[in-house]
């Protein structure tokens, strides 16, 4: 199959180093604390956030930090063939334990001793990226949750097919036999890493440059999130300001304080 | 006041003149977001105000909270925080100190599922947060309706509980925006009209939080 054209196009017509499409919802779910929806191209992930709350285990309550759980599950539908996929699998606990492993480095876990959060992340249609998708969204879903955090935790995915570095592969890239480097990094600390996996072979040389172009990728979808998390932020503020009760008329008319009044 | 994300610097030279409040931190020289939010300014002192989030307990507050365990020494309290708060028998009142002695067991007060009114009497910095009720037996709260909206609508206040006498109701709005709404007084049962009233009352919490308005109970007192 030929990945990329002569004219430098790739199956679904992006340039080498394009993204996919990025689309990001805030406040999807109204039982949450937070909640997003991120889209990467055709790949779609429903995050959740409930906490910070009360440890429900307390042999795991631990005085020093807060516990970050994390449940991934695939819905059966989200791929092209039908397949039942829960959270049990092995691939799903793999990307479960990667994803907590990043929420970890981002939460700034210290400042809530004695409590949980609990992340769920669900991926609603899958195209490749599923893992990168997930962290973002888990992250827009945190902030939306006002959970305290070092900074933007942003992730995308980079590949090399046809001697081409290829940014944000999609599934039938994925599936091509190259090389697949998934990273997260937080960009505004130096581009640090968080996350950096890879499945396939890769020569050192071209490992270098797929690292550049997943972190490059990395810090244009941080980039969005951020403008969108601002956009919310705009947004709750305004609705705000619309609930503020009119000066003068609040307190003059308060009866004097009962006895049992507190 | 500037909206910040995560991650946004705030004040590029914070070494000194800069007091780091909530929702800030230290990158280098510079002031950092740690969540969104809008930047606020109280002279020196710089903080994010997050706008979302769960209840964040302060000293003062009137919370609404249901007991969730009970300990010989003092009950563990449900507040919608963090972390379970606590309420230790010694703050609980006079009547409290009988049980202490061991003339009655702290159960027979306050048992797991009851909900009772407090005031939070500290919080610590490694999350302990302690409550304070004049008397156990009397902050223990009828059974009635509990209404749970975002904590930020209810703003600490001179007056937390809303008496309609007229329908012989009581509210009790918790800073932890915990709303409960039952008898004055008393156990019985309610009667059909003050149920329909209770629950005009409880609808009337519910659409004002879901546009978004504060509750101040000084103000509803109109309302109804």
């Amino acid at each position: 199959m030929e990945y990329v054209s002569p004219e430098g196009l790739r199956l679904d017509g992006r340039r080498p180093k394009e993204l996919r499409q990025l689309k990001a919802e805030l406040g999807v779910l109204a039982s949450a604390d937070g909640s997003a929806m991120f889209e990467m191209g055709n790949t779609k992930v429903l995050a959740a956030v409930f906490g910070p709350k009360p440890v429900e285990t307390r042999s795991q309550e631990d005085d020093k930090r807060c516990l970050v759980k994390c449940e991934y599950a695939m819905a059966s539908f989200s791929t092209g063939e039908r397949r039942r996929r829960g959270k049990g699998d092995r691939r799903a606990t793999e990307i479960t334990k990667a994803i907590r492993n990043c929420l970890e480095q981002t939460i700034l876990v210290e400042l809530m001793p004695r409590s949980q959060i609990d992340v769920y992340v669900q991926v609603l249609q899958a195209d490749g990226g599923t893992r990168c998708a997930c962290i973002n969204a888990a992250f827009m879903a945190l902030a939306a949750a006002a959970v305290p955090m070092r900074d933007i935790l942003a992730s995308c995915a980079a590949g090399y097919l046809e001697s081409t570095a290829l940014l944000d592969l999609n599934y039938v890239e994925d599936s091509g036999g190259g090389p697949d480097v998934a990273v997260a990094i937080h960009p505004n600390f130096d581009d640090r890493v968080v996350l950096l996996q890879q499945d396939n072979r890769v020569a050192i040389e071209t490992f270098e440059e797929v690292l550049q172009l997943a972190v490059a990728g990395c810090r244009a979808v941080g980039e969005f999130m951020r403008q969108r998390l601002l956009e919310h932020t705009d947004a709750l503020a305004a609705a705000r300001e619309a609930g503020q009760p009119q000066e003068g008329a609040a307190d003059d008319n308060e009866d004097a304080l009962d006895e049992d009044d507190y | 006041m500037r909206g910040v994300c995560v991650g946004d610097v705030i004040e590029p030279q914070a070494l000194d003149g800069v007091l780091r409040g909530h929702g800030t931190l230290l990158r280098g020289n510079s002031l950092v977001a740690s969540r969104c939010g809008l930047v606020q300014r109280w002279n020196q002192l710089v903080l994010v105000d997050p706008l979302a989030g769960g209840y964040v307990a302060a000293v003062g507050h009137v919370v609404v909270g249901r007991i969730v365990q009970v300990e010989p020494t003092r009950w563990l309290v449900d507040i919608r925080s963090k972390t379970l708060a606590a309420l230790p028998l010694s703050t609980a009142g006079g009547a409290m100190h009988k049980a202490a002695e061991g003339a009655q067991s702290s159960r027979s007060v306050l048992a797991e599922g009851d909900l009772i009114t407090a005031e939070v009497q500290a919080v610590r910095a490694d999350g302990h947060i302690q409550l304070h009720v004049r008397d156990a037996v009397a902050s223990k709260l009828p059974p009635g309706m509990l209404v749970e909206v975002p904590a930020a609508l209810v703003r600490p206040a001179r007056k937390h509980v809303l008496h309609w006498r007229e329908a012989g109701l009581r509210a009790v709005f918790g800073c932890n925006g915990a709303v409960w709404i039952g008898q004055e007084g008393g156990f019985s049962s309610l009667g059909a009209e003050q149920l329909r009233a209770a629950s005009e009352l409880a609808n009337m919490v519910q659409a004002m939080a879901s546009r978004g308005e504060m509750l101040v109970p000084a103000r509803m007192h109109m309302n109804v």
